[in-house]
C-alpha cells in the first residue's frame, strides 16, 4: 500500500490538509508565509506545526490524571512500602514498628467484638 | 476570550454543587461520604465491623477525591472542599480546551457547546411528562416512565447531558473527558503507544466504567497500527510504557476487585424486554439516534477513519445499554462517557466543516439547532443550581455527611462501595489495615 495512503486510513482531514499545505510550502520555499491552520494556531511554513502550543496541554491533562495514583500509591505504602510486606513483615522483623504498635493500640481501643481479624 | 472561558469553568463548577457551594445532587450522600472517610481514616480504609472474621474495607474507585482528601487531612473538611472545587476547575478546563483542540476551534461557543452538550432528553420529557419536568430532572425522564410502570421497573438507561455528568458523576466524568481527549488527539499515532497504557491504568483509579469504555478505541487504535505496520507495531505497542501501565493497573485492579460486587447481567436478565422493548428504541432515539440522519447527510465532511471512529463510539452505545450492572444501572451511564464525548467532537467538526460548504450549509444548520435542544438537560441542571443559590458560607457539607459503612447499611446492595478484607490485594499488598470505628 503506497505510504500516503496508508497515513490517511487513520489521519483526520484536518491533519491530512496541514500535512499536504506544509509539503506545497516547503516545495515552494516560501519561508515568509503565514499558513493559517485549522486549529487556530498559525505560522510560517518551517514553524507551522499543528502540535505547536498544545504540548503543555498534553502534559498537564495526564498529570492530572496521574496525580491520584502518586497520592493512591503514597498513601497505601505511607508507613510499610510494598516490599516489607511481603518479606519483611511476614518475617516478623517489624513487629515491634510504630505501624504494628499503632494498629495494636488501635485495636485495644475497639471493643473486642469489633475488633476484626488479624490480616498479618 | 480565555478569561471568558475560565469565567465561566468557574461558574459552571460552583454551581454544579461541587465544593458544597451551591445545590448538591441526591449523589454527594455518596461523594461527601467517601471524602469524609478518607480524611478522616487512614488508608486504606476498614471499618471495625461486628463480624470478627470479615472486616470490612473501602473498595471504590477513588481517583477523583484523593487529592482533596489529602488537602482536607492538611487543613481540615472546609480546606478539601475548596480545594475539590480548584481541582475540579482546573479538570473542567483541561478537558475544554482537549475539546476545542480536538474540533479545531477555540471559542467560548465551544466551551459553551462542549459543557452543555447532551441528547434530545427535552423530547423525553415531553413524551413522559408531558411538560418539561422540574429543573434538574432533565435527563431523567426514563425514570418517570418507569415509575408509571412496574413492567419497565428495570429500565435505568440514562446517558447523561455532560452538565449533568458534572452534577452527578464528576468523579467519572472529569477523568473520562480528560482521557478520551488524550485518547483521540493520538488515536493511530506511535506516540499514543506511549501514552495510553499508563493512562488507561490510572484511569482504572478514577472509574472502572470509564477505563472499560475507552477499551473499543484502544483495540481500535491497535487494529490500526497493525494494518499500518504489520507486526513490526507489536514492538512498539508493547514497549516500557505497556509494562509499567500494566504494572499499575494490575494493584489497582487488585484492589478494586476485592470489592464486594452489585448484581449483574444482561438486560433480558433483569427485564421482560416484551415490555421493555419500545422503550429501549426510544431511549436509542432520543440519547443519541436522533442525531444520526443528519450526521449521515454531513458524513463526506468527515475522513474514512473519522467515520470509523465515530462507528465504534455509536455501536458501544447502542450495546451497553444491553448490559445492567449497579442498583441503579451506573455501568450504562458511566460506561459511556467516552463514546459520548467522541459523538460530541464528531458532530461539532460536521457543524464546522458543514458551514464552510455552501451545498452543506442548511444541514450543519439543522444539525446546529438539533444540538441547541439537546441543551435543555445541561440548562435545566444548571438553572437548578443557579436558582437555589450559592451558601458559600454555610458550615462544610462534610460535617454532617455519613460514614461509607452507615450507607451501605442504608442502602444494601445500592451502595456498593464495600470490599473483602480477605482478598489479595488487603493480604499482601495494602498495608495492615486500621480499623476505623465512629465516634
Amino acid at each position: 500500500m503506497p505510504r500516503e495512503r496508508k497515513f490517511r486510513w487513520l489521519a483526520s482531514v484536518r491533519d491530512w490538509d496541514v500535512m499536504k499545505e506544509r509539503e506545497r510550502m516547503r516545495e515552494r520555499k516560501d519561508e515568509g508565509t503565514v499558513v493559517p491552520l485549522m486549529n487556530g494556531c498559525s505560522g510560517t511554513p518551517e514553524t507551522a506545526d499543528p502540535s505547536s502550543g498544545v504540548e503543555f496541554l498534553e502534559v498537564a491533562s495526564s498529570g492530572y490524571l496521574v496525580l491520584p495514583m502518586w497520592i493512591f500509591a503514597l498513601g497505601i505504602c505511607a508507613s510499610g512500602c510494598l516490599f516489607p510486606y511481603v518479606s519483611v513483615w511476614h518475617t516478623g522483623f517489624s513487629a515491634g514498628s510504630d505501624m504494628q504498635g499503632q494498629r495494636r493500640e488501635e485495636s485495644a481501643r475497639v471493643p473486642s467484638r469489633n475488633r476484626g481479624r488479624d490480616l498479618f | 476570550m480565555h478569561a471568558m472561558i475560565v469565567v465561566f469553568v468557574l461558574a459552571a463548577v460552583i454551581y454544579s454543587g461541587i465544593g458544597g457551594f451551591a445545590l448538591q445532587m441526591r449523589d454527594y450522600e455518596k461523594h461527601n461520604a467517601v471524602l469524609r472517610d478518607l480524611i478522616e481514616y487512614s488508608w486504606p480504609t476498614g471499618y471495625a465491623s461486628d463480624r470478627p472474621n470479615d472486616p470490612g474495607v473501602f473498595a471504590y474507585y477513588i481517583g477523583y477525591y484523593l487529592p482533596a482528601a489529602v488537602a482536607g487531612k492538611a487543613g481540615g473538611f472546609r480546606v478539601a472542599e475548596w480545594f475539590q472545587y480548584l481541582w475540579s476547575c482546573v479538570g473542567v478546563w483541561l478537558s475544554i480546551a482537549l475539546f476545542m483542540r480536538l474540533v479545531g476551534k477555540t471559542s467560548i461557543v465551544t466551551a459553551f457547546a462542549f459543557l452543555f452538550f447532551g441528547g434530545l432528553d427535552v423530547v423525553g420529557q415531553l413524551l413522559s411528562h408531558r411538560w418539561l419536568g422540574s429543573l434538574g430532572t432533565g435527563d431523567f425522564w426514563i425514570f418517570h416512565q418507569i415509575s408509571k410502570d412496574e413492567s419497565l421497573a428495570k429500565m435505568f438507561l440514562v446517558y447523561l447531558s455532560h452538565y449533568v455528568q458534572l452534577q452527578w458523576v464528576p468523579h467519572n466524568c472529569i477523568g473520562a473527558w480528560i482521557a478520551s481527549g488524550l485518547f483521540l488527539s493520538k488515536l493511530g499515532r506511535s506516540e499514543w503507544d506511549k501514552h495510553a497504557p499508563v493512562i488507561g491504568a490510572v484511569m482504572l483509579l478514577w472509574s472502572p466504567f470509564v477505563a472499560l469504555g475507552l477499551l473499543p478505541f484502544a483495540v481500535l487504535h491497535v487494529l490500526a497500527r497493525l494494518r499500518d505496520q504489520g507486526w513490526h507495531a507489536v514492538g512498539h505497542l508493547l514497549g516500557w510504557e505497556f509494562v509499567l501501565g500494566s504494572a499499575i493497573g494490575l494493584i489497582v485492579l487488585l484492589f478494586l476487585l476485592s470489592n464486594n460486587g452489585t448484581p449483574h447481567g444482561f438486560l433480558w436478565e433483569f427485564q421482560d424486554l416484551r415490555a421493555g422493548w419500545l422503550l429501549l428504541l426510544c431511549f436509542y432515539a432520543i440519547e443519541f439516534g436522533a442525531y444520526l440522519p443528519v450526521l449521515f447527510l454531513l458524513r463526506k465532511t468527515l475522513s474514512k477513519s473519522e467515520r470509523c471512529v465515530l462507528g465504534v463510539a455509536v455501536a458501544v452505545l447502542v450495546l451497553l445499554p444491553l448490559y445492567h450492572l449497579g442498583f441503579a444501572n451506573d455501568f450504562v451511564n458511566k460506561t459511556g462517557i467516552p463514546a459520548l464525548f467522541v459523538l460530541a467532537v464528531s458532530l461539532f467538526r460536521v457543524v464546522l466543516r458543514g458551514l464552510h460548504l455552501p451545498r452543506l450549509r442548511r444541514v450543519a444548520i439543522t444539525l446546529v439547532a438539533v444540538l441547541a435542544i439537546g441543551t435543555w438537560g445541561s440548562i435545566s441542571g444548571l438553572l437548578a443550581g443557579y436558582l437555589t443559590g450559592l451558601k458559600v458560607c454555610n458550615p462544610s457539607a462534610l460535617t454532617s455527611a455519613p460514614h461509607c459503612n452507615e450507607l451501605v447499611q442504608k442502602y444494601s446492595e445500592e451502595a456498593p462501595y464495600m470490599g473483602n478484607g480477605n482478598a489479595f490485594f488487603w493480604k499482601y499488598l495494602a498495608r495492615p489495615l486500621v480499623l476505623s470505628k465512629h465516634q
